[in-house]
């Protein structure tokens, strides 16, 4: 055993898995280019972290670069394009995808985000119950994950959700009106939920996750069902099957160090300096990423949650099973466990 | 009678011509494999989805006539309102050698300023109702119709105005009867611009506080990556633009019989 | 054009704009008070200040500048070609000023998804994004300006002699060099504002990537300066181009 497959077993011991039952061999991948697609958020922590540490060059890419995009779907249109080969979307977008025949494929969870979803409101709006929404105007991006989790919050409490106030507008806006109370609450991922509280006056009526309405105040409620996803293209998949194992197994080995909590503060860092966030509101909300690629019944329910969103509201008319376009075998080789596995097969 | 609608039909078979074969060579080059769909829909997956559009609605429920009458009312609005105020504004800075150097540094950049960078500022000044589309759609046409008013009226030949001055005419009548009529082709010229930039503005404009309208019809589109529906957006706008263009050359016809093609003079 | 006159127009533009910018700054901090509705141009600056070196400025402009010259260029020769083409020939215009029409309102947005599966993440793709909003007034003023070439001079040169290629080349062209101009500079302000739409696609640097990445961060202060930023340096390459100009175009113009 060469000290490379020592260390890499070590590591992968120590973050819980069993040891990867593909050595990390370079030189094997079928390109030697790797483009990943970027943003400034922090679930990219995991990118980041196999960029860092050399992981993926170790894995044999000689050449890593990032595409960055600030918002918007064109990160998928590049993907379309061959531009970059990863993709790392919230679920909703690969799901679109799917359904309108573009051969993509999910290789995994990044990372749960469910927690990361929050809707704030003014105080001065006195959301005390779920119907006080009606009387206000909520902004947030028309088609994204926070629609889909506002969408499931009115299900939930039997709200109509077509009498909601619904604006339309990118997560910056959203803080702007908010702030000067053109809407009266605002539904977003991270860290726009964070500083829209940090703007005082302002209180968490609801998370992804627990309730902030007086009736169940604090209790576990989770309406959102918003994960990120590691997504690649049908075609890259089927010509660089190594380079697709090796890409994962890297990724995979990354995102256990960022779950792992000894490496927290380190990570932290590094994810504030690379996202050119601030530190402070990096640790604020890191826990509520939780980084685990695990293909279990939560996985498919969330899939599948979008999904349904999606034909409830009209933009997909055949609903696809989720596993049908998930694609585990390289993730499991990589040490994830597979109880509910992906039947795609290339 | 009959000469006449010869000649327009004559006149119209060599772009339709044209067109047709633009078309059925863009279906073939998809058809053949050359060229991916995902690159460019082919005309038959554009046209169903125009059908999609027109009958079901994209998001469901929103036809595609109501984005049309929707964009095509922010769109006039703002246009309206860019020119009542940069056609005087125009006349007054392009007469005055003093008022076109101090303006000019300040018209030159605000010309160059993105719609995209002034959203969040549209936002905390306008709202997010019909004000701030109106705002983004007007700002984009009033700088460039300004620009061209004030350029026209520079360009008028001098030697017109010394003309009418050696004939005694009041300076009233020098700028009513002279510098406008002849300042007036530039200034149509420049509306027609403006109006390409209303127009090029709106996915911009319609990103806050709407799903409805062709520019928040065609970012809808791009989220659900419905390639062909965005094709189709962009196909309605450019027709649009087509029809109020050919209506524009028209309404010059009509204000300034006077003005001579070139080549109505070329033997 | 006198070289007093030249004195007294930098001079009052000058003014002017010290003038707007002291009203901001005035208006700033004593009527709204709130750097959300609108930070003061001293705020703007500091904030750029604090994490911005001039090195790095001077890689933002300097991407920025190559890629809206790049399309500028690109649009000015195809602009002014094709609208002289068009512009002396009736049926060339009937055949192609539709297409050109039709193309003319189409969002330069819209355009973002197919210009990344048509040329890439690189900056071939911003290239064309930039082209596309500088090409049409290029194409117009040239286009219109053509069409509008005294008819009278036409035949004046006509009675000597001069027609076909040469009527082109040494009458109609030249006459319609003073629009071709007011067209260059409005489409280079074009290509100004364009750019932040262009460098949407996958831009790390960049005077527009400076004003977006501000807009994710929130960060309002650096936004503005980024858009201050691009109008400078409009203003510097406007004046450049006015200049080119009125050495070629001369007495014709006093654009």
């Amino acid at each position: 055993m060469n000290r490379r497959t020592f260390l890499a077993t070590g590591a992968a011991l120590a973050t819980g898995w069993g040891p990867p039952k593909q050595a990390f061999a370079k030189g094997e991948v079928e390109i030697a280019k790797l483009s990943l697609g970027f943003g400034l958020d922090p679930v990219f922590a995991p990118h980041i972290v196999a960029m860092e540490k050399g992981w993926l060059k170790d894995a044999g890419f000689e050449e890593v670069s990032t595409a960055t995009f600030t918002g918007g779907a064109l990160a998928g249109e590049a993907l379309i394009g061959g531009n970059i080969q990863l993709w790392t979307p919230g679920n909703l977008p690969p799901i679109s995808m799917v359904h309108t025949g573009i051969p993509i494929v999910v290789l995994g969870t990044n990372c749960v985000a469910a927690a990361a979803d929050n809707l704030v409101a003014r105080a001065d709006a006195n959301i005390k119950a779920p119907e006080d929404l009606y009387n206000i105007k909520i902004a947030l991006l028309a088609g994204s994950t926070a629609n889909a989790v506002l969408f499931a919050l009115a299900q939930h409490y039997g709200l109509d959700e077509k009498k909601l106030q619904v604006v339309n507008m990118p997560p910056p806006e959203q803080l702007a009106a908010l702030k000067t109370g053109s809407v009266q609450a605002l539904l977003c991922w991270q860290p726009w939920g964070h500083n829209a509280l940090a703007l005082g006056n302002t209180t968490l009526v609801h998370s992804g996750v627990a309730s902030g309405f007086e009736k169940n105040k604090g209790a576990g409620v989770r309406i959102s069902a918003t994960r990120s996803l590691f997504v690649a293209s049908q075609d890259f998949v089927r010509k660089n099957p190594k380079a697709t194992n090796a890409l994962m197994a890297a990724l995979l080995r990354a995102q256990g160090y960022v779950a792992n909590p000894a490496n927290k503060a380190e990570v932290i860092a590094l994810v504030a300096e690379k996202t050119k966030q601030d530190k402070a509101l990096v640790e604020a909300i890191w826990g509520q990423y939780v980084f685990d690629p695990t293909f279990d019944e939560g996985y498919a329910a969330d899939m599948r949650a979008m999904t349904g969103y999606l034909k409830a509201t009209g933009r997909i008319k055949e609903a696809k099973d989720p596993l049908d376009f998930t694609y585990s075998a390289p993730a499991a080789a990589a040490g994830a466990k597979a109880p509910a596995p992906g039947r795609w097969k290339p | 009678m009959t000469g006449r609608w010869q000649k327009r039909l004559a006149d119209a078979a060599v772009p339709a011509a044209i067109l047709i074969g633009f078309l059925t060579g863009w279906e073939a080059v998809v058809a053949l494999g050359w060229v991916r769909p995902i690159q460019v829909p082919p005309p038959s997956r554009i046209v169903a989805s125009a059908g999609e559009l027109a009958l079901d609605g994209f998001p469901a429920g929103t036809l595609l006539g109501e984005h049309v009458g929707i964009t095509f009312l922010r769109i006039l609005t703002g246009y309206a309102l860019a020119l009542a105020l940069a056609i005087p504004l125009g006349l007054l800075v392009g007469s005055n050698r003093t008022l076109d150097a101090a303006t000019a540094p300040i018209v030159t950049f605000c010309r160059s300023v993105a719609t995209l960078s002034l959203l969040p500022l549209a936002v905390v000044w306008f709202g997010v109702g019909e004000a701030s589309k109106v705002f983004l759609i007007g700002y984009g046409c009033f700088w460039v119709m300004l620009s061209n008013t004030i350029a026209a009226i520079k360009l008028v030949d001098p030697v017109l105005i010394s003309a009418a001055r050696t004939m005694d005419t009041p300076p009233p009548d020098i700028f009513l009867k002279v510098v406008l009529p002849a300042a007036l082709p530039r200034m149509v010229a420049g509306a027609r611009v403006a109006l390409g930039v209303g127009f090029m503005v709106i996915v911009g404009a319609e990103m806050i506080g709407t799903t409805r309208g062709l520019g928040a019809l065609i970012m809808e589109a791009r989220t659900f990556y419905r390639s062909d529906i965005t094709v189709v957006g962009m196909f309605v706008i450019g027709a649009i633009g087509l029809a109020l263009s050919y209506g524009l050359t028209r309404a010059e016809a009509w204000l300034l019989p006077w003005q001579r093609r070139m080549h109505e003079r070329r033997p | 054009m006198t070289p007093r006159a030249t004195v007294f127009e930098r001079l009052a533009g000058t003014l002017s704009v010290i003038a707007a910018l002291a009203l901001w700054e005035l208006a700033s901090r004593f009527v709204w008070r709130d750097p959300q509705i609108l930070p003061a141009p001293s705020e703007a600056l500091l904030a750029a200040a604090r994490v911005l070196g001039p090195w790095d400025l001077a890689q933002h402009v300097g991407i920025s500048l190559f890629r809206i010259l790049a399309g500028f260029l690109l649009a000015a020769l195809i602009g002014v070609s094709l609208g002289i083409v068009l512009g002396w020939s009736p049926l060339a215009a009937r055949c192609l000023r539709p297409f050109v029409e039709i193309l003319r309102p189409i969002p330069p947005l819209a355009w973002l998804p197919l210009s990344i599966i048509w040329f890439g993440l690189g900056e071939p793709s911003k290239v064309f994004v930039i082209f596309l909003g500088a090409f049409f007034p290029i194409f117009t003023s040239a286009w219109r300006g053509m069409t509008m070439v005294s008819p009278t001079l036409i035949r004046a040169a006509q009675t000597m002699d001069v027609d076909g290629a040469r009527l082109l080349w040494q009458v109609a062209i030249p006459a319609t060099l003073p629009d071709i101009a007011a067209g260059l500079r409005v489409g280079f302000g074009l290509a100004f504002g364009i750019l932040v739409a262009a460098e949407l696609i996958a831009a790390k640097s960049g005077m527009g990537y400076l004003i977006m990445e501000a807009r994710q961060l929130g960060q309002l202060g650096i936004a503005i300066f980024g858009i201050f930023l691009i109008g400078v340096v409009n203003l510097v390459a406007d004046h450049q181009l006015a200049r080119a100009v009125r050495a070629t175009v001369g007495r014709w113009s006093n654009v």
